[in-house]
């Protein structure tokens, strides 16, 4: 308990302080693993919480990422606006997506998810005004209520943190209430749900969709901080990126997905200064650790069992 | 639409059909016997067109190059099985999609670091590189012909193998219900090992096959992969008849989709063709595994 | 009066084979109502059909003078119909505490309430800890259900069956795989819910049924073959000859 504490409280001091210490390579390269990690909890939201495996979450991200372009052309560029927007247009792309892929359940819910990803970036590759496959370049980070904040890295570091943050704390609201009790049921037994009175799909899909907004959000904030969109955001290996984060960090849990993506970028960032080749360690890493280590590293955590429905 | 253009377009489909069909077979049986969601599918499909490729180089020959590679693709999946895949079969389908995603990273590193990041092109053998003429004005490559000629081989020897032999038997009893051919006794590893080892011969035969159509380079079997997934999906899992004729259907869809839809529309032609199969029946056309 | 439960002519085939032909059942409120028969008899087929897992081929179902044939099982969970499984379907990764809340809060109102922490709820804890206590699991509340006996596992079903308020509870083999504490434990605890509801009891024991039905329905090879108190079902010539008198046979054989 006390090796938590003081884990807990090293890692909060680190990432609060971080720009006031750190160049801005650094202060940067952390703004992109906190937005990744928020994409990562949006993952485990539906996978571990909600018990369904979707192998399309890039396709909420990179449409958080692309309405954000979209209305750059436009000349709408307000933080204020732009963000809920993209987690609207998230949500409104999963409402379909989620409600035909529940329509099934195991693997034709993960080939299915995958599919309609892979549609929405062959749709965005056809995007003539967005610089098709090539993408395209935005002009600036979005204003936030008319004022040009976000252009400064820390201020985006601390937005990109507040969100996390944020997140975190909404998802350990969601998952402890009325509607996480009922979710973790039906993840661990959706037949009994049923017979125990409960209509399981609108739970479901609500999940889907809670999860895309976030995702989208993090798209969003994606596009803001590499001012670049492109179809590449929408590429299934994004969508896979983000189960590697989920399962090397612990799924199930909330801090597991976060540990997870800091822990896989900064690895990507250690191990490409060493070979240009460093997938080829990291394959066969997350086989090892697919095979050997399924609590993921929240499961290494001292003195605390891993469970699935307690968040920590 | 002319006749010409039509027919060339039909022709088209059938072959992309019959390409996706050798991909989705395999994955449908490995699927369905196993119960194994394998990406690493897709990884066997490029390995097979690199092993053609280089021994292009090596003997000269194209007809040499498939003959050889096609063993060096199954003692490779054989491989893939025996170190990593076996161990999957027991676990949930999370777990599989994972690892064989790492095998999916490690293969394309590999291919980098072996092969360097640049596309190779497979010359066609003189006697398969002109076009014949099938009736007058309309004119076909002929290499687009045999594909479309092994595809259908594939499929009637798959179809007399499956409905015709004990192996396909077992296989067919596999895909729609484990237990039972758990409780008959039979050498089930032997057969996984049959079932691994037809699939990565299929997957590498249609990467081969696609050499000289489509360029060999680092990632060419994910995007065929996932079309084998929505071919699956149409068809219905475990089943070899579905994974034929949905496999035909995604190729002509997606054919004429890019002539016919604009720019922006042509290639989600086959996912709105998916989504619609799976309102009307969310197990496929022709599911195999009852429960 | 009309019974709270009754079907009507229940007809389930499976390919050539006939599951349940043309059943005719009803269940009064405050009985129970003991469902015997060798294997295969189509028992089971039939809870499954009143629950709504299987859908008959012909025939109806009649609810509080409702027909619920073409409900959903989790729209006849809402009316009060409530299943327990053959094998314990308890949710194995949560707390015992958990899963009763979960039986509970189903007959209450909608699940969407994304805010407030569920599992502090005072009032649904209360409850749930009520059901609990009937059934003897107040002290395993925090335990997680997957680490409970098989007795207990069943045991903590029968409280999630009764914290949804059950007009109807629908019961497969409660005793099955329990020692002899455990059964005598169980038959205590359903004599001691008699009387709230109408209860469905699909059983093999015969002691069990003596101690418990009002009433017994004998099913050979998916049709009704007899149904009456237990005394007439005991005296009845044709059910000793199908059933009982196999019993027996193998009881002395097996002493």
């Amino acid at each position: 308990m006390t090796f938590r504490r003081i884990f807990c409280f090293v890692f909060i001091v680190f990432f609060a302080t971080l720009p006031l210490w750190s160049d801005v390579f650094h202060t940067r390269l952390f703004t992109r693993i906190l937005i990744f990690a928020l994409l990562a909890l949006s993952l485990d939201l539906v996978v571990g919480y909600g018990g369904m495996v979707s192998f399309g979450h890039a396709a909420f991200f990179g449409t958080g990422a692309y309405m954000t372009g979209l209305m750059s052309l436009h000349g709408i560029t307000d933080a204020l606006v732009v963000w809920p927007a993209a987690a609207g247009a998230a949500m409104l792309i999963a409402l379909p997506i989620g409600a035909l892929s529940l329509r099934t359940r195991g693997a034709y819910f993960i080939m299915i998810t995958l599919a309609f990803a892979q549609m929405i970036y062959y749709f965005a590759s056809g995007l003539e005004t967005f610089g098709g496959s090539d993408g395209m370049r935005l002009l600036a980070r979005n204003t936030l209520a008319g004022k040009e904040f976000l252009r400064h890295h820390e201020f985006f570091y601390y937005v990109a943190a507040g969100f996390l943050a944020g997140a975190f704390l909404l998802c350990r609201r969601l998952t402890g209430s009325r509607f996480g009790l009922i979710l973790g049921g039906i993840r661990q037994n959706e037949k009994r749900m049923q017979s125990l009175g409960y209509a399981t799909f609108p739970y479901k899909l609500t999940c889907f969709v809670i999860s895309a907004a976030l995702a989208g959000l993090s798209g969003a904030l994606m596009a803001n901080e590499t001012l670049y969109i492109s179809p590449s955001l929408l590429h299934w290996t994004q969508s896979g990126h983000a189960l590697v984060m989920v399962i090397l960090g612990g799924m199930g849990t909330l801090a597991g997905p976060v540990l997870g993506a800091i822990v896989l970028l900064l690895m990507e960032e250690i191990l490409s200064a060493f070979t240009q080749h460093w997938m080829i360690v990291l394959g066969p890493l997350l086989i090892l650790v697919v095979l050997y280590a399924r609590g993921g590293l929240y499961g290494l955590w001292p003195q605390k069992k891993v469970s699935h429905v307690t968040p920590p | 639409m002319d006749p010409i253009l039509f027919f060339t377009q039909a022709l088209n489909g059938l072959q992309f059909g019959v390409m996706l069909f050798l991909m989705a077979t395999g994955l449908t049986l490995i699927f369905g016997v196993m119960n194994l969601i394998n990406l690493a599918h897709g990884s066997l499909y490029m390995m097979g067109a690199y092993f053609a490729a280089t021994l292009q180089q090596k003997t000269g020959s194209f007809i040499w190059a498939i003959i050889l590679s096609i063993p060096l693709t199954v003692l490779l999946g054989m491989i893939v099985e025996m170190l990593a895949l076996r161990r999957l079969y027991n676990r949930d389908h999370l777990d599989q999609v994972l690892a064989t995603y790492g095998l999916i990273l490690f293969f394309n590193e590999l291919v980098r670091m072996v092969w360097g990041p640049q596309s190779y092109f497979m010359a066609l053998p003189q006697f398969l590189s002109h076009h014949v003429q099938i009736f007058s004005g309309l004119t076909y490559p002929v290499y687009r012909l045999v594909i479309i000629g092994v595809g259908l081989g594939v499929g009637a020897g798959l179809y007399g193998l499956i409905h015709h032999t004990r192996l396909g038997m077992l296989i067919r009893a596999g895909a729609s219900n484990r237990e039972m051919v758990n409780a008959l006794g039979v050498n089930i590893r032997f057969l996984y090992t049959v079932v691994f080892g037809l699939g990565a011969a299929l997957a590498g035969l249609a990467g081969m096959l696609a050499g000289p159509i489509l360029s060999v380079e680092v990632g060419m079997g994910e995007p065929i992969l996932i079309l084998a997934f929505v071919v699956i999906v149409i068809g219905g899992i475990g089943s070899i008849q579905g994974a034929f004729f949905a496999a035909v259907l995604v190729g002509v869809a997606d054919t004429f989709g890019r002539v016919l839809l604009p720019p922006g529309m042509a290639s989600m032609g086959i996912y709105v063709l998916m989504a619609a199969v799976l309102c009307w029946r969310p197990e496929g056309l022709f599911p195999a595994q009852r429960t | 009066m009309s019974p709270l439960l009754e079907t009507h002519q229940l007809v389930k085939r499976f390919g050539a084979m006939t599951a349940t032909a043309s059943v005719d059942l009803t269940l009064e409120w405050g009985e129970i109502h003991a469902i015997i028969g060798p294997n295969g008899a189509g028992k089971t087929t039939l809870m499954g059909q009143i629950a709504g897992e299987l859908k008959p081929d012909e025939g109806t179902i009649f609810f509080e003078n409702q027909d619920i044939t073409s409900l959903q099982p989790h729209g006849r969970s809402r009316r009060g119909i409530a299943r327990m499984f053959q094998v314990a379907h308890v949710f194995p990764a949560s707390t015992v505490l958990e899963n009763v809340m979960l039986a509970h809060l189903s007959q209450r109102g909608h699940g969407f309430r994304f805010w407030k922490n569920a599992r502090s709820d005072r009032e649904s804890r209360l409850a749930a800890m009520n059901f609990l206590e009937q059934v003897g699991l107040e002290n395993r509340g925090e335990a997680l259900a997957g680490t409970l006996s098989h007795g207990e596992q069943r045991q903590l079903e029968v409280a999630m069956v009764l914290a949804g308020n059950p007009k109807v509870l629908l019961m497969d083999e409660p005793t099955a795989g329990m020692g002899p504490e455990e059964t005598a434990r169980m038959i205590v605890l359903l004599s001691r819910i008699k009387g709230r509801q109408g209860l469905l009891l699909v059983e093999h024991d015969m002691e069990t049924v003596y101690q418990l039905a009002d009433r017994v329905t004998v099913m050979v090879y998916g049709r009704i073959l007899a149904s009456g108190t237990v005394e007439e079902i005991r005296r009845d010539e044709s059910v000793r000859k199908a059933y009982l008198g196999d019993e027996k046979e193998e009881k002395e054989a097996n002493a």
